[in-house]
């Protein structure tokens, strides 16, 4: 759900739309290639089960861009400019089902705040953040 | 005692590490300059499941606010590795690194046809100790420009290296 104005109408404590989506290995390989991010742990799945992981671990930036994917899926980019964000990666994130979701915290002249949240299927926290979005230049 | 935690390197293997670490602290990385093609762009965009047309359609991002296509929010990350590379070090007495969070201010947009340009500087490094050892953590700060030296952005990213 897109809005044509998200600075008139957000609200603190508003739950944008949550995103959920399969992040497979061919996606893991696909942003690789993308983002020219090439770690062993990526991609490597007999050096991370010799390192006792069950499995490779996806990229976080990955992980976070889906995360963003929640807030300009409803704020895009004509509407809305992100100024700044962070992340926080809290546990690895396995190839599987990867479910991301945002919160508005406040808003103020001309600027809207919002947490980020990325859990896996089995509702572990894999990482958290906070996007900035002002009003387009 | 277990095998296992006899050749696990302690927090004192390690000081001596982070010591040298410390020193490089203020040393500035490899400069990069690269001009984006839209290809880079969309394939970007598609990798991180972007559908705005101004992410993935050059037709109709022509005609938008920014006259081209720009750069998902997080394309900034694809400088990281060459900017970074030779700064942050994994070659230590830890057979695991991961990375731990980033914080990033955006200056104007990356479009397509922009010549982006980057360097990063190695900021921190210390130890801490974890559940199940030394954790050593590394700290550098990237900062993107633009062809007219415009600030796209200031990226901090955070590494930790480990004995899993």
């Amino acid at each position: 759900m897109t809005s044509q104005n998200p600075f008139a109408d957000a609200a603190a404590g508003f739950e944008l739309p949550e995103i959920a989506l399969e992040v497979d290995r061919l996606a893991l390989v696909k942003y690789a290639g993308a983002a020219d991010d090439y770690v062993r742990q990526h991609w490597d799945h007999p050096f991370m089960i010799e390192q006792g992981y069950p499995d490779v671990i996806g990229h976080g930036w990955l992980s976070f861009a889906h995360m963003c994917r929640v807030v300009t899926d409803w704020a895009p980019p004509a509407q809305a400019t992100i100024a700044r964000y962070a992340v926080r990666y809290h546990r690895p994130f396995h190839p599987g089902v990867l479910t991301c979701g945002a919160t508005v915290d406040s808003v103020g002249p001309g600027r809207i705040d919002l947490s980020l949240w990325a859990r896996a299927a089995d509702g572990t926290v894999l990482a958290t953040g906070s996007v900035s979005l002002t009003p387009p230049a | 005692m277990a095998i296992s935690e006899d050749i696990k390197a302690t927090a004192a293997d390690l000081q001596p590490h982070v010591d040298r670490l410390r020193t490089r602290i203020g040393t500035i990385g490899p400069g990069v300059s690269r001009r984006i093609e839209v290809g880079a762009l969309v394939k970007f965009a598609h990798a991180t499941g972007q559908t705005d047309p101004l992410y993935i359609d050059e037709a109709a991002a022509a005609k938008g606010p920014f006259g081209a296509i720009i750069a998902a929010p997080t394309y900034v990350s694809t400088f990281c590795a060459e900017t970074m590379a030779g700064l942050l070090t994994f070659d230590l007495p830890l057979s695991m690194f991961l990375h731990t969070d980033d914080a990033v201010d955006l200056g104007v947009p990356i479009r397509a046809g922009d010549v982006i340009s980057g360097e990063a500087r190695y900021a921190e490094a210390y130890l801490r100790e974890g559940r199940a050892g030394p954790l050593l953590f590394q700290i550098a700060e990237m900062t993107l420009s633009n062809q007219d030296g415009a600030r796209v952005a200031t990226v901090r990213v955070g590494s930790v290296s480990f004995d899993p």
